[in-house]
């Protein structure tokens, strides 16, 4: 087949989808969540046709998929009567796969999906400096003290999570609530490597305020800095935490 | 379904401008429509968890099939219907959502959410508005446009009235429209307005309007929504016992 030169604009019409297979993106997804801890240890997975249709892939893609995680020993599959795909959580704990992940992530990479966090949550933030009213003002203040008084590291990450999630909802963008939770799914299983302890959480705290305190003002231009300056920060953070350990 | 034949808006004020009248028309058809798959909720949860005997998650069995009667049907606006529960109301369940929504494929599911507070992405509706005001008021509360991030991850709009089983409150029955519905529904009448009109809620944001200029869910800038509500204005026609209305933006 002839390849047509279309002009560089319309190169990215032609561009392949997705460079990563089907499969290894189904793979990758289970993955983070067996690494965030959704899929806990012991969980029963959804049958091959039921999890083909929720993810919308055949059931050979999902077959392949399936196929990953039982080498890489995440999953353990049994047959006959109460057969079936179950969780099985790395020995040595979420931790050790998140690591396993970011040792194959590039630096490059990594700064790459920190740009496109840092301007969704950027965009976010702006957003509900112009869109949020009381309510919302509320329900971010609520989320923010759940925050600071969370305790353990894992409730530390939902709190965090769940601050950000609140940030899109008052954006009333559907579309930045979609990219802010796919990119904690890709992201923050990395990002909360290097967070997590009373420093970095201290931080984190200020931080979320601070984002608070401009969309309660209604100040669009600061929200916006001040998210991004987070994202910045939490990615620099996490590549000095790469660069420093032996993974 | 006739969706404005029903509309029981504000008495007819001749004083109101015919394009007008015919968006608060369509509006409170629309709402209509919501609260009658509510209202018939509300009712079959009484009549079955009202009486003598344990309440158990098990009575509120009918709930699927009406629910699903609207849900699954792809030409009503409901996508979604069910009753959540007091907390602490059913002895089995102390926090229950028995709440249906259409899937990918038109048909209605059940929405399973986590129930158990100490589990992983536990679903605390404790708080939430489409909750918490029937529960403190005693009445109907319209919720949105808002994205609704714990259940549907839609941009939604849900209607709930308070379920009182002998002076107890026994949760909440509804119903969600989504916006991209309501948008529907409204524009022919919203394009058909000589002037500029918005449909609002009590805090001013948009459901759906003739101006580019205020979209659903931004809010209206340039008047003091919350502060008309308090006082009756002629450019404001509340819908009656409800945070939703018609606001005539001015040229």
């Amino acid at each position: 087949m002839a390849i047509q030169f279309y002009g560089r604009a319309t190169a990215a019409v032609f561009a392949p989808l997705d460079s990563t297979s089907r499969s290894a993106r189904v793979a990758r997804r289970l993955t983070d969540a067996i690494a965030l801890g959704l899929l806990p240890d012991g969980e029963q997975l959804p049958g091959e046709a039921d999890l083909a249709q929720q993810l919308g892939v055949s059931t050979v893609t999902i077959r392949e998929a399936l196929s990953v995680l039982r080498q890489e020993g995440l999953i353990e599959t049994r047959r006959g009567r109460g057969g079936g795909s179950f969780v099985r959580a790395p020995e040595d704990g979420p931790t050790a796969l998140a690591k396993r992940r970011l040792a194959e992530v590039s630096l490059l990479e990594l700064r790459d999906v920190g740009d496109l966090y840092a301007a969704i949550a950027g965009a976010a933030a702006a957003l509900a400096a112009r869109r949020c009213d009381s309510d919302d003002v509320r329900h971010l203040r609520r989320a923010a003290a759940h925050l600071a008084d969370a305790q353990k590291p894992d409730a530390r990450r939902r709190a965090e999570a769940q601050f950000h999630i609140q940030v899109t909802v008052a954006s009333q963008s559907a579309r930045l609530y979609h990219e802010e939770v796919g990119l904690q799914a890709e992201f923050g299983t990395l990002l909360w490597l290097a967070f997590g302890d009373d420093d970095s959480h201290e931080q984190m705290v200020t931080s979320c305020d601070a984002v608070v305190d401009a969309i309660e003002a209604r100040d669009a231009d600061l929200a916006r800095r001040t998210a991004e300056q987070r994202v910045a920060a939490a990615t620099e953070r996490l590549i000095d935490y790469r660069l420093s350990k032996e993974l | 379904m006739a969706r404005t034949s029903t509309a029981p808006t504000a008495p007819h004020d001749p004083k109101v401008a015919a394009d007008v009248e015919a968006v608060i028309a369509t509006l409170g058809g629309m709402v209509e429509a919501a609260f009658h798959v509510v209202d018939q909720i509300a009712g079959l949860v009484a009549r079955q968890v009202g009486g003598p005997g344990a309440r158990t998650r098990a009575r509120l069995a009918g709930v699927e099939d009406l629910a699903g009667s609207y849900v699954g049907d792809s030409q009503h606006p409901v996508r979604g219907a069910g009753f959540v529960a007091a907390v602490g109301f059913l002895v089995d369940q102390p926090w229950w959502l028995e709440w249906f929504a259409a899937g990918e494929d038109g048909r209605s599911h059940r929405m399973v959410s986590q129930t158990d507070p100490d589990g992983a992405g536990f679903y605390d509706y404790e708080f939430l508005p489409w909750y918490v005001v029937p529960r403190d008021t005693g009445h109907r509360h319209v919720t949105g446009p808002y994205i609704d991030y714990v259940c549907t991850d839609d941009y939604n709009m849900t209607y709930t009235a308070p379920v009182v089983l002998e002076g107890r409150f026994a949760g909440v029955a509804g119903a969600d429209v989504g916006v991209q519905t309501a948008e529907s529904i409204l524009m022919p009448s919203l394009r058909a307005a000589s002037r500029r009109v918005a449909v609002v809620n009590q805090q001013g944001r948009v459901v759906a309007s003739n101006s580019g200029r205020h979209l659903c869910g931004d809010l209206v800038s340039d008047v003091d929504v919350p502060a008309l509500w308090e006082r009756p204005s002629p450019a404001l026609h509340v819908l009656p016992g409800l945070p939703l209305g018609v606001l005539e933006l001015g040229s």
